[in-house]
């Protein structure tokens, strides 16, 4: 097939459109039996037209595959450490460190050290977990934004939100980016199968265990609103009045860790209802538990109580046994 | 795209000559394919050759204990290279069907394998990603659908940053998609769409790549057109498409080409076409076609036909909307440098790909149909000749070439001017030869434009004993009555 040569000139130049020669029909065109006509022609999906294409397409798309299924050989350097701080793990291979950094180093929360895979989850997980005005607000409206990536709902609890992504998205009910916040167990990598975990979706629960040395501070990491000092510094702080010992002195060697519980676990009205209707094995005497109560109860009514709950238990006025009269607690503010 | 998958090529110990003869296998499977409409299945996706000793190591068939055993060491180990060991074993044994199906009766064994998948042990979970692709590669749909619990994590990772493992996720999800009807109707609500969106403005070109090979696969399937494509055309996948298409120095073609495929199902699929117009589609199609007939020019590369069927596909489609007039969008393709482009990409494929003939001519059928001013061009551009150069190629070919000079003449007497006097008659008195109908008939239409508008015509058919060339024809039922029409306009004349 043999072009004419200013055919290149012309596609190397600039557009342009041919001025149309004169169009003249005559009717006798188109007149029968001749039946020609000029039109544009279009081919749907499945049309035979397409099949030489698509198998080219198909051949070539063999070899991709076939090639995609190889693990490359990867350049060998020589060993190095990865530089992040605290992090000990050891590479020979560039690719290998790239997948590490962005797995363990990439998406981190600050205030708990936990991984993510992305910046989508990590913000989740930040503002659910570690920013009060997210608690406070989460009273009032519906705060819990679903995790699937285009999914603008939001609800009022966590479970509420698990439900949502469990029937709507047929999200497993154990996704592992999605777990409730737990009270004692320690902050490893979530392990696989640990789906036998107790209640989902409360954010705070009473726990039965004995009360360790003191509990890990990534497990209670304060919100940032109350206590504006550096995580380091959060430990001293919460082990010097050793509220834990004053209530278990006072309630006879009870292993309650009511008094590390974050105040606003008193503002949610399930975990409240998790504190009086699941008491431990040992609880306390019945009139503390009705303290709580009350405490919860006017708390709900006003999130000033927050600050003033913890300031509460800071300046030791709670001798971890009488209630304060109802009025009382409107002293504090 | 190309130079990337060769350095990848395993070594090959086959001749040319049984490389050929492959091929051609492979080939005739997927045309049958084709033809029964299962041209998505995956089984055609992997190569049923024998595995070539490539690596020189023989993966085995696993049995239950053994793959019992590996699960346990990967998740259970204390070394972490011990670890990597027993999911490497455990990978080369699942590249055996034997030991797929082992593996999915195997009670925990998925559970186990997507908790790796999890972990925050970075490399376990690359070796648990690569488990999963071999998995998802299956023929048998129980194997591909044991896969369903990973689906949601390997979408949630698809918003990560790790390159490499994203690439094999998307591989992996694309495989599953093929597979059946059940995954996409999972895969859907768990936000496929939203998270190809999102992960559609990665940098990375081999993640490019492997998104477009997913979504291709996604669109082809067989409820895409109610299902699938709507929520795409919602979404910004159509833009960002678009501008994986825009001729420059960005442009990858191993990228482009696979976003060109999922354009063209979409556009084929009929669905808003309009929407497309309105995006840009026929100026960013258009400008890439000149693009491509620069670079057919100037590079003796194969696979450059791989990105032009279905750019000539979606420009072809997209001329047949009304839209296109009421947009503007016939503007957006007045200029005449596409017609150099589809020429110069014709005699490539007459050269290289002689089966896309017809798809170039298709496009040439759809700019020349309702344009005087294209048809203009081909006159000025002395394409007529190259044009009927075409017609001994096939019968297909034939048709369409005769369809297009139709376009032509019935445009008027300034046009039959131009094509008379010429080659064109020496031709038509050719084809009038062959015996195929539908080219005769197509004879007979052009015969009878150029007869009307230009009548010295007839006198040089006569004297080129055009009557004897229609008498062939005067039995055919399909063909008499014009052609006893054009011996009475001959005679008469």
């Amino acid at each position: 097939m043999q072009l004419p040569p200013a055919l290149c000139a012309r596609l190397a130049a600039g557009p342009g459109a041919a001025e149309p020669l004169p169009v003249e029909r005559d009717p006798a065109a188109g007149a029968a039996p001749f039946h020609f006509v000029a039109r544009p022609v279009r081919f749907p999906r499945e049309h035979q037209f397409f099949e030489d294409g698509d198998v080219q397409r198909h051949l070539y798309l063999q070899d991709v595959i076939m090639q995609v299924a190889d693990v490359p050989e990867k350049p060998r350097v020589p060993a190095f450490a990865c530089q992040v701080a605290g992090c000990c793990q050891v590479f020979d291979a560039l690719d290998d460190y790239e997948h590490h950094y962005h797995t363990l180093h990439g998406n981190v929360c600050s205030f708990c050290k936990r991984a993510f895979p992305s910046g989508h989850l990590l913000d989740a997980h930040i503002l659910e977990w570690h920013d009060s005005l997210f608690q406070i607000l989460s009273e009032r409206q519906d705060m819990y934004q679903c995790l699937v990536e285009g999914c603008t709902e939001k609800f009022k609890t966590s479970r509420d939100r698990k439900d949502h992504m469990v029937r709507m998205h047929l999200y497993p009910a154990d996704f592992r980016f999605d777990k409730p916040k737990k009270s004692r167990s320690p902050a490893s990598a979530e392990a696989p199968g640990d789906s036998g975990e107790r209640s989902e979706g409360e954010a705070m629960e009473i726990c039965s265990e004995p009360v360790a040395a003191s509990p890990a501070p990534a497990e209670y990491p304060l919100p940032s609103a109350l206590v504006r000092v550096p995580l380091e510094d959060l430990k001293a702080t919460r082990r010097k009045p050793n509220n834990a010992d004053r209530l278990r002195k006072g309630v006879g060697g009870s292993h309650h860790c009511w008094a590390w519980h974050p105040p606003w676990a008193f503002l949610r009205p399930s975990g409240v209802a998790a504190l009086g209707a699941r008491p431990s094995p040992s609880s306390p005497s019945l009139s503390l538990s009705k303290w709580h109560q009350q405490l919860s109860s006017e708390a709900v009514r006003d999130p000033q109580i927050l600050e003033t709950t913890w300031t509460h238990y800071w300046e030791g006025d709670v001798d971890g046994l009488s209630p304060p009269a109802g009025p009382t607690l409107r002293m504090y503010f | 795209m190309w130079s990337r998958r060769q350095g990848r090529l395993r070594p090959t110990v086959c001749g040319v000559e049984e490389l050929r003869r492959r091929r051609r296998e492979r080939e005739a499977a997927l045309r049958k394919a084709r033809r029964e409409q299962q041209l998505v299945s995956k089984r055609l996706l992997r190569d049923d050759a024998p595995e070539e000793a490539g690596e020189g190591c023989v993966a085995a068939i696993l049995g239950e204990t053994e793959v019992q055993q590996f699960l346990r060491q990967a998740q259970q180990g204390t070394e972490e290279k011990e670890r990597e060991g027993a999911l490497v074993s455990l990978r080369r044994g699942l590249q055996h069907p034997e030991t797929q199906q082992t593996f999915i009766r195997l009670e925990g064994s998925m559970r186990t394998l997507v908790g790796l998948l999890t972990s925050n042990q970075a490399l376990l979970q690359l070796e648990a990603a690569r488990c999963l692709h071999e998995l998802s590669h299956s023929e048998q749909s129980t194997v591909a659908e044991a896969c369903l619990p990973a689906t949601s994590y390997l979408l949630t990772y698809l918003s990560g940053h790790s390159s490499d493992f994203i690439e094999l996720c998307l591989y992996t999800l694309g495989n599953l998609i093929v597979e059946s009807e059940a995954v996409r109707r999972q895969l859907l609500p768990q936000g496929i769409v939203p998270a190809l969106a999102a992960c559609i403005q990665s940098p990375h070109v081999a993640v490019l790549e492997a998104l477009g090979y997913a979504l291709s696969q996604l669109l082809q399937a067989e409820e895409a057109p109610e299902k699938i494509i709507p929520s795409i055309l919602a979404s910004t996948l159509p833009q960002h498409m678009l501008q994986m298409l825009q001729p420059g120095p960005k442009l990858n073609p191993g990228v482009a080409v696979e976003f060109a495929w999922c354009l063209h199902y979409i556009i084929c699929s009929q669905v808003s076409n309009p929407l497309l117009i309105g995006h840009g589609a026929l100026s960013t199609l258009g400008l890439l076609l000149l693009d491509l007939a620069g670079a057919v020019q100037k590079t003796e590369d194969a696979g450059l036909e791989l990105l032009a069927c279905p750019v000539l596909r979606c420009l072809s489609n997209l001329l047949t909307e009304a839209a296109v007039e009421t947009v503007g969008g016939q503007m957006q393709l007045r200029d005449e440098r596409v017609v150099a482009a589809l020429f110069i990409l014709l005699q490539f494929f007459f050269q290289k790909q002689p089966s896309l003939l017809p798809e170039g001519l298709w496009l040439l059928n759809n700019l020349t149909a309702n344009s005087p001013s294209f048809c203009t061009s081909l006159l000025s551009l002395d394409l007529i000749e190259p044009l009927l150069q075409l017609l001994p190629v096939s019968n297909v070919v034939s048709v369409m070439v005769l369809t297009v000079l139709c376009n032509i003449a019935e445009k008027g007497p300034a046009y039959c001017q131009r094509l008379w006097p010429g080659p064109l008659l020496p031709a038509l008195l050719h084809t009038l030869a062959f015996s195929d109908t539908e080219v005769v008939g197509q004879s007979l239409e052009l015969l009878h434009l150029l007869f009307l508008y230009q009548p010295e015509a007839v006198q040089v058919f006569l004297q080129q004993s055009g009557l004897q060339a229609l008498e062939r024809h005067q039995e055919e039922a399909q063909l008499q009555d014009r052609v006893y029409a054009l011996q009475q306009t001959a005679l008469q004349g």
